[in-house]
C-alpha cells in the first residue's frame, strides 16, 4: 500500500523545480488523491474538469478499477514506476496518485503555450493551403493525419536529447517508402548523444555524413500539404517538437527549385517559374562575380556602351572593383542580419539609413559607384526567388566574388567545375544529390527542371526506389 | 603518435581549404598581376594610319570615360604615335597616355590617302597578328590624312568614330549604298588567287558642301563616255557605257537611255560635333563612301565612282532594298529594287570562258518627278516596260563601268580568277596570266516589277 | 580516412554516360588547335584529314566496344588470365604513362587557351595553377563520379555547341572548300598524322571495360556515338574553313573564333564568351578525364586505394611539367605532331586490337 506523502515526497526529490506543483485533493468519499503535474505546460482546466470533478465522487472503498471508469480524460495510461511518472510530468502530462495504492495513472493534460496553425512566413502560397507546422508536435502530427487517412502511415515516436527529451516523430508510408530507409534514419538520429534539441536542425545535422558541407542533406518544409505530398513519392519525414520545419529525406537539390504551388498552378506557368528560379540563382550568384572579373580582366564580356557607362561610373571611385564590390556586398549582409533583428519601432528609421544614406548618398559622395548597387540588390533578389537555399547561395555568391577578384574569369569556371564535381559525388541516403540530372533519369525529368502535367507523373521519382512505384492510375 | 598523424590526415582537406582561401583572399585584396583593367585601360574605339616621311603615323581616337554618378559623360581624345609598324606607333601612344591601347573595342580602320603607295598589308600587319584585335572590324580608305578625318567634328555623334561606323553601316550595306568590308574580308579576297580587295572610301566635307569639289546629288552615267578611276586620281566620277567596251557585251535585255543614281545621302543634321578637345566651334563634317578603293597585289589601283562601287555592292552583297534612278519619257524614276540577286557566274564554252554577270530584282517606284494620282499611287509595283528597260540599262551600265575599271587596272574584284581555280582548277594554269582580258563577259540584268 | 576513400564512389558507369563521353568530351578536346593545324597542311581538305583520323580511330572503338561485349572482367583481369601478372602489370603501367601523356599536350592547350580567353592582356602561369585544384580534387574521382559528370556535361556540350554553329552560319561561304580533294594527298596525310596523338578514346573504352554492364547493342550504340562525335568535329573544321578559309591556319582556338562576327555581338557584347565559359567546364572535365584514367591503372598495378595520394602525385608531376614547359608549346607540338605522337597514337590502336585476343575470363557472379 503506498503512503500518498511519500509518493509526493519521492516524485519532489526528483523534480525539485519550483513549477512542478502538487495538487492534492478529498473526494466526498474521503479518498485522497494528488495530482502532479508542470505548471504552464499541462492544461489545468481539463485536470479539474476530467479528473478532479469526476474523482469527487470516489467512496474510500473503491477500488482501482472503478476509480479508471470515473476518469473522463480520454487519455488515462497506467503508470509505470516513479522515472516514468518524472518522465511524463516533465512533458507536459499529469501523474494522478491515489493514497493507498501502488498503482497510478497519467493523465494526458499536455497543452504546452504556442502559436495557432498559420501560414509560414517562408512559403506562402498565393494558391493552395495555407497551413503551416507550429511547434506543437501534436498539433503538426494532426496536420499530417488530416492529409494522409491511410492506416499504412506510420509515426514512429522517439526521444531525442538528454536534457530535454524532444519527441521527434518519424513518418513514412509503409509498403512505398524504401524498406530499411526509416530504420536506418532512427538509427542515424539515437546514435547521436546531445543534451538539447532546440530546432530540426540539429536533427537535420544528425542525418548526413558530411554536417560541415555548405548543401544541405535533407529537405525542409513548414507546410504540412508539402511534407505529405514528399511522404507519400516515398521518403521519411521527420517532425521535431518545438519546431515548425519539418524535415524530409532523401533529398534532391532540385526540390528546393519546386515549391508547393507549382502542383497547384498549370504545369506550363510553373515550367516556366521554375526555369525562371534556376536562372534568378543563376543570375544571383554570378553576376557579382562576372561584374568584377569582366572589369579587372575580361572588359570584353561587357557591351561597349554599357562599358562606357560603367566607366563613367567607376572612374572617381577611390576603390578598386572587387574591394568597392565586397563593401556593397557587406553593407547588404549587414543590412539583412539588422533588419531581421532589429526592433519593429526602429525598422523604419533604420531602413531608411540603409536605403538612403548607404545607398543614394554613398553614390553621389563617390565611395561605391551605381552599377555596383545595382547589381547587388539584383543579385539579392535573386536569391530570394529560392529561399530554401539562401544560406548556400549567399555563401556562394561570396565564394564566387573572391574567386572572381582573384583569380578572374577562369576562376569563375574552375569553381563551378568543381562544385558540380562535389555534387554528383554526395548522396543523401544513396540517392545522388543532383538527380535526376546526374544519374540521368528521364521519366524523373518531368518533375525536374520544368514541370510537367499531373498525368505524366503517374510514377513515383525513380530514383526513391520505392516499393510501390505507381501514384496515379486511371481506370 | 600514429593517432595524432590521423587526426591530423582527417584535418588535412579542411586546412588545405582554409589555406586556399586565405591565398585567394589575398590575391583578391592585392589585386596586382600586372594585368590591366577597367580603370588603367583606354577605350581605342578606331584607329587612322598614314605616312610621315619614313614612319607611319597612328592616331587613335580614345574614349576617356568621365567620372560621373549616371554614366552619362564620355569624352574622347585623339591621340598620335610615330613609328616604323603600327606596334611602334601604338608603343609610343602608350607612353604618351600611360592608358594601355588595347584593341578590343578598336572596330574602324582608317587608311589614310598618302598610303596609297604602300602595300596595304604592310599596313594592316599589325591587326593580323595582335590576338586582341577583332577580325571584325571595319576597314576604310579615306581622302587626305585619316588623323584629320578623326577629329572632324560631325552633326551625327559626338564620336567620328561613330558618325563613319554610321556609314559603313550593315543597313547601309543593304541599300548597295556602301561596300562595307571588315580585315577578315580583305585578307580572305587578297589571300586568295583573285589578289584583290576592295574596301570603302571616305570623303568629308562641311555641312552644306558636297564631297570632294563635286555637287551635291550626283549623277552617274552622264551621256559622256569618261575613264574611269586611274591610280593617282581623285573623286570619282560617272560615264555611261554605250557601245563596245573591252569585253564583250553579250545577252542583256537593256535598251538605249541613261539613268541617274538617286543620291541616298547617309548624313543629315546640323549640330556641331561634342565632347572635348577643342572641338566648339568648328563647323560640322558630313562623310559619305560611296566610292569604294580598289587594291590589287595589295597596291592601291584606283577609286570606283559611286556607279562601279553600286555595280560592285549589287554583285557582292546581300541586297534588301537599292534605289537606282531611270530616265523614261521625259521623266525621272527612283526604282526601288527588291528581292535582289546577284550572281557571277564562270562557264567554259567553246573552249573559251565567259563571265556572267547576272542580276535580278524586283522593282517598285519609290518616287517619279510628277505628281501622280491616288490610283498610280497605289499602282507602285506596277511598271511599264519603258520604265523596267531603263532601269535595267543603268544597272548593266554601271557593271560595264566596273568591269572595264577591273580589266583596266587589272585588279580582280569581282573574283574572276578565283572562280577559275575552284571550278576549273585543270584549266588555270593555262588560262591565270592575264585572265580577265580573256574572258567574254555576258550580262543578264532581269528587273520585273508586280504582275 | 576510412570515410574519405569510400566516399570517392564506386568504379561503376552506364552505355548512356561512355556515350555522352564519347560525343561531349571527344569533340570538345578537338576544338580549340585541331582545326587550324589541320588546315596548316591540308588547307581546305581539313574535313578529309579529320576524316581519315576519325574513320580509323572508330575501328579502334569498335574493336575496343567489342571487346567489352566479350566478358564481364575488367581489362586489367583479363591480362592477368591471359599473361599473368607481371605482364598484365607492365601493359597497364605503359597504359597510365599513355594516359598521362595523353593529357600533356589538352593541358597546356587549355592553358595557352585560357590565356587568351579569359583574360585581356596575357598573364603569366600562375592564374592557370587553380586548374591543379580542381584536378587533384576530381582525379580522386571514380567512374561513377566521370559518368555523372558526362551526363551534367552533355547538354550543356550540346547547348554550347548549337549556339555557336548557329552564330557562324551567317558568315560561311561553301566556296572555300573548293576546289575539293585540291590538295596533294600527302599533305592530308601529313595533317592526319600530325594530329593523330589527339585519339585515344578506345583506350578509354578500355578502361571502362568490366565497369559497365553490357547489353545487346552497346557495342553499336558505342560506336556510333563515336563516330557521330567525328561527325560534330568534321562538321566544325568545315564550318570553321568556311568562315575563314585560307586565314584558317592562323587562327588559334578556333572554337572562340568562329562568332565573332555574329551580329549581336555588336549590339550586346561578346556574348559568345559566356557561351565559350559554359564550353570550358565541359573541357576541363575531359582534360581530367585522362588523368582520372592514369590514376585508375596506378591503382589496378599497385593495389593501392588510397586516390588522394595518387592524385596528388600524378598532378604533382603534371605540375611541374607545366612549369617546364610554360614558353615551349611549339616543341611540345613538334614532339606530339612527330614520331612521339604516331607512337601514342599506335599504343591506343594496339591495344584495343590486343583485347580482341585476350581471354575472357569466367563471367562474375
Amino acid at each position: 500500500m503506498a503512503n500518498l506523502d511519500a509518493r509526493i515526497k519521492e516524485v519532489k526529490s526528483i523534480l525539485t523545480s519550483q513549477d512542478i506543483l502538487v495538487f492534492e485533493f478529498v473526494s466526498e468519499g474521503g479518498k485522497r488523491f494528488a495530482a502532479i503535474y508542470a505548471d504552464g505546460v499541462a492544461d489545468k482546466v481539463t485536470l479539474g474538469e476530467l479528473v478532479v470533478k469526476p474523482l469527487r465522487a470516489v467512496r474510500k472503498d473503491d477500488v482501482i478499477k472503478v476509480i479508471k471508469r470515473l476518469l473522463a480524460s480520454p487519455e488515462v495510461k497506467d503508470g509505470k514506476d516513479t522515472n516514468s511518472a518524472v518522465e511524463e510530468i516533465s512533458d507536459g502530462n499529469a501523474a494522478l496518485f491515489i493514497d493507498g495504492e501502488s498503482e497510478f495513472f497519467i493523465i494526458g493534460l499536455k497543452k504546452p503555450p504556442g502559436r495557432t496553425v498559420a501560414e509560414p512566413p517562408t512559403q506562402i502560397a498565393v494558391k493552395g493551403p495555407r497551413e503551416g507546422f507550429t511547434e506543437d508536435i501534436k498539433t503538426n502530427l494532426g496536420l499530417i493525419r488530416k492529409r494522409i487517412k491511410t492506416p499504412n502511415l506510420q509515426i514512429k515516436n522517439i526521444k531525442v536529447g538528454k536534457q530535454s527529451q524532444t519527441n521527434v516523430a518519424i513518418c513514412y508510408i509503409q509498403g512505398i517508402c524504401k524498406k530499411g530507409l526509416a530504420e536506418k534514419v532512427e538509427e542515424q538520429i539515437l546514435n547521436k548523444e546531445i543534451d538539447v534539441i532546440p530546432d530540426s536542425s540539429y536533427i537535420a545535422r544528425f542525418l548526413t555524413k558530411k554536417p560541415r558541407s555548405l548543401f544541405k542533406r535533407s529537405a525542409t518544409s513548414e507546410k504540412p500539404d508539402i511534407f505529405c505530398a514528399k511522404v507519400s513519392e516515398g521518403r521519411v519525414g521527420i517532425i521535431v517538437d518545438g519546431s515548425p520545419i519539418a524535415l524530409t529525406v532523401p533529398y534532391m537539390l532540385i526540390e528546393d527549385f519546386q515549391s508547393g504551388e507549382d502542383y497547384y498552378i498549370e504545369s506550363h506557368r510553373a515550367t516556366i517559374i521554375r526555369l525562371l528560379r534556376l536562372l534568378s540563382l543563376l543570375v544571383g550568384i554570378l553576376l557579382p562575380a562576372f561584374y568584377i572579373a569582366a572589369q579587372l580582366f575580361k572588359i570584353q564580356l561587357i557591351p561597349l556602351k554599357l562599358l562606357l557607362k560603367i566607366s563613367s561610373s567607376v572612374s572617381g571611385i577611390p576603390l578598386s572593383p572587387s574591394i568597392e564590390m565586397f563593401l556593397t556586398l557587406f553593407v547588404l549582409e549587414v543590412l539583412n542580419e539588422a533588419s531581421i533583428r532589429m526592433p519593429k519601432y526602429v525598422g523604419l528609421a533604420l531602413s531608411v539609413v540603409g536605403a538612403l544614406v548607404l545607398g543614394d548618398t554613398a553614390v553621389k559622395a563617390g565611395i561605391i559607384s551605381t552599377p555596383a548597387i545595382i547589381i547587388v540588390a539584383f543579385s539579392a533578389i535573386c536569391l530570394y526567388t529560392v529561399p530554401d537555399l539562401i544560406e548556400t547561395t549567399t555563401t556562394l555568391r561570396w565564394l564566387y566574388l573572391i574567386v572572381a577578384g582573384s583569380v578572374g574569369t577562369f576562376g569563375i569556371v574552375l569553381l563551378s567545375a568543381l562544385i558540380i564535381c562535389y555534387l554528383i559525388s554526395e548522396r543523401s541516403y544513396g540517392v545522388p544529390l543532383v538527380s535526376p540530372f546526374a544519374p540521368l533519369i528521364l521519366s524523373d525529368l518531368k518533375d525536374g527542371a520544368f514541370k510537367s502535367g499531373i498525368f505524366s507523373l503517374s510514377k513515383r521519382p525513380k530514383v526513391l526506389k520505392t516499393q510501390n512505384k505507381v501514384r496515379l492510375k486511371i481506370k | 603518435m600514429k593517432e595524432k598523424f590521423y587526426c591530423l590526415i582527417k584535418k588535412l582537406p579542411s586546412l588545405v581549404i582554409c589555406a586556399i582561401l586565405a591565398v585567394l583572399l589575398f590575391l583578391f585584396f592585392v589585386n596586382d598581376f600586372g594585368l590591366v583593367d577597367i580603370h588603367k585601360t583606354s577605350v581605342v574605339m578606331s584607329l587612322g594610319i598614314d605616312i610621315d616621311g619614313e614612319d607611319l603615323l597612328v592616331t587613335a581616337q580614345i574614349a576617356v570615360p568621365q567620372p560621373s554618378e549616371n554614366g552619362e559623360n564620355t569624352s574622347f581624345t585623339e591621340v598620335s604615335g610615330k613609328g616604323a609598324t603600327v606596334a611602334d606607333a601604338l608603343n609610343e601612344i602608350n607612353s604618351k597616355t600611360g592608358f594601355y591601347p588595347k584593341l578590343l573595342f578598336c572596330r574602324l580602320i582608317l587608311i589614310g590617302e598618302d598610303c596609297k603607295n604602300k602595300n596595304l598589308f604592310e599596313l594592316l600587319d599589325y591587326f593580323y597578328r595582335n590576338e586582341y584585335s577583332q577580325y571584325s572590324a571595319l576597314v576604310a580608305m579615306c581622302k587626305g590624312k585619316a588623323g584629320d578625318l578623326l577629329k572632324k567634328p560631325t552633326p551625327m555623334a559626338n564620336m567620328t568614330t561613330l558618325s563613319i561606323q554610321r556609314i559603313l553601316s550593315e543597313e547601309l550595306k543593304k541599300s548597295a549604298n556602301v561596300s562595307t568590308v571588315n580585315l577578315k574580308m580583305i585578307a580572305q579576297t587578297h589571300y586568295s588567287k583573285s589578289n584583290a580587295c576592295y574596301m570603302p572610301y571616305i570623303e568629308s566635307s562641311a555641312q552644306g558642301q558636297a564631297s570632294g569639289g563635286e555637287q551635291s546629288g550626283e549623277k552617274f552615267n552622264s551621256k559622256q563616255s569618261q575613264d574611269s578611276e586611274n591610280k593617282q586620281g581623285s573623286g570619282g566620277e560617272s560615264s555611261s557605257k554605250q557601245g563596245e567596251k573591252n569585253g564583250k557585251n553579250g545577252g542583256g535585255q537593256e535598251q538605249g537611255g541613261s539613268s541617274k543614281q538617286d543620291g541616298g545621302k547617309g548624313q543629315s543634321g546640323s549640330s556641331s560635333k561634342q565632347g572635348g578637345g577643342g572641338k566648339q566651334g568648328e563647323q560640322a563634317n558630313e562623310f559619305t563612301c560611296r566610292k569604294t578603293a580598289a587594291f590589287s597585289n595589295g597596291k592601291f589601283t584606283g577609286v570606283l565612282n559611286e556607279e562601279q562601287a553600286f555595280a560592285l555592292n549589287l554583285l557582292k552583297n546581300d541586297i534588301r532594298l537599292a534605289i537606282v534612278s531611270a530616265q523614261s519619257n521625259g521623266k525621272d524614276y527612283a526604282i526601288g529594287l527588291r528581292n535582289s540577286r546577284g550572281k557571277e557566274r564562270l562557264n567554259l564554252e567553246n573552249g573559251a570562258f565567259t563571265f556572267s554577270l547576272t542580276y535580278s530584282a524586283k522593282a517598285r517606284i519609290q518616287g517619279v518627278t510628277e505628281a501622280s494620282t491616288p490610283k498610280k499611287l497605289a499602282e507602285n509595283d506596277v511598271i511599264t516596260k519603258d520604265v523596267i528597260n531603263a532601269t535595267s540599262s543603268a544597272i548593266k551600265s554601271a557593271a560595264q563601268s566596273l568591269v572595264e575599271f577591273c580589266v583596266k587596272n587589272n585588279c580582280d574584284l569581282l573574283g574572276v580568277k578565283d572562280m577559275l581555280y575552284k571550278f576549273y582548277k585543270n584549266k588555270f594554269n593555262v588560262f591565270e596570266k592575264d585572265f580577265l582580258n580573256k574572258i567574254n563577259v555576258a550580262y543578264d540584268i532581269k528587273i520585273s516589277g508586280a504582275k | 580516412m576510412q570515410a574519405f576513400v569510400q566516399s570517392t564512389g564506386e568504379n561503376k558507369i552506364n552505355v548512356r554516360q561512355i556515350c555522352f563521353i564519347l560525343i561531349a568530351f571527344n569533340v570538345c578536346g578537338k576544338l580549340l588547335l585541331f582545326p587550324n593545324n589541320l588546315s596548316y597542311y591540308a588547307g581546305n581538305g581539313l574535313w578529309l584529314a579529320a576524316l581519315i583520323d576519325f574513320a580509323v580511330h572508330t575501328l579502334s572503338v569498335w574493336a575496343a566496344a567489342y571487346a567489352c561485349s566479350k566478358s564481364d572482367k575488367t581489362f586489367y583481369q583479363r591480362l592477368v588470365i591471359t599473361f599473368g601478372k607481371v605482364p598484365a602489370k607492365i601493359i597497364f603501367s605503359l597504359l597510365a604513362l599513355l594516359f598521362f601523356a595523353a593529357a600533356i599536350v589538352p593541358i597546356n592547350e587549355q592553358k595557352l587557351y585560357v590565356q587568351e580567353i579569359f583574360y585581356d592582356t596575357i598573364p603569366s602561369l600562375i592564374p592557370f595553377l587553380p586548374f591543379f585544384i580542381f584536378s587533384i580534387y576530381a582525379v580522386q574521382k571514380r567512374f561513377s563520379n566521370t559518368g555523372r559528370a558526362a551526363d551534367i556535361c552533355f547538354p550543356i556540350f550540346i547547348a554550347c555547341f548549337l549556339a555557336l554553329i548557329i552564330s557562324s552560319f551567317t558568315e560561311i561561304n561553301l566556296s572555300h572548300l573548293l576546289p575539293v580533294f585540291n590538295e596533294p594527298i600527302n599533305n592530308v596525310l601529313k595533317s592526319s598524322l600530325s594530329n593523330i596523338f589527339r585519339f585515344n578514346e578506345s583506350a578509354i573504352l578500355l578502361a571502362f571495360m568490366g565497369h559497365f554492364k553490357y547489353k545487346k547493342g552497346d557495342c553499336t550504340k558505342i560506336t556510333l556515338s563515336y563516330a557521330l562525335g567525328g561527325v560534330l568535329v568534321i562538321f566544325f573544321c568545315i564550318l570553321f574553313y568556311c568562315v575563314y578559309a585560307t586565314l584558317s591556319p592562323d587562327q588559334f582556338f578556333a572554337v572562340s573564333k568562329t562568332s565573332i562576327f555574329f551580329s549581336a555581338i555588336n549590339v550586346i557584347g561578346r556574348i559568345d564568351f559566356i557561351v565559350l565559359y559554359a564550353l570550358e567546364i565541359v573541357m576541363v572535365f575531359a582534360v581530367v578525364l585522362n588523368l582520372q584514367l592514369c590514376r585508375y591503372c596506378l591503382e589496378e598495378i599497385t593495389g593501392y586505394k588510397n586516390s588522394m595520394v595518387l592524385s596528388l602525385a600524378i598532378n604533382g608531376v603534371l605540375i611541374v611539367l607545366t612549369v617546364i614547359l610554360d614558353h615551349k608549346f611549339g616543341e611540345l607540338q613538334k614532339l606530339y605532331g612527330g614520331v612521339f605522337g604516331i607512337i601514342i597514337f599506335a599504343a591506343f590502336t594496339l591495344l584495343p586490337a590486343l583485347s580482341l585476343t585476350i581471354k575472357k575470363g569466367a563471367k562474375n557472379k
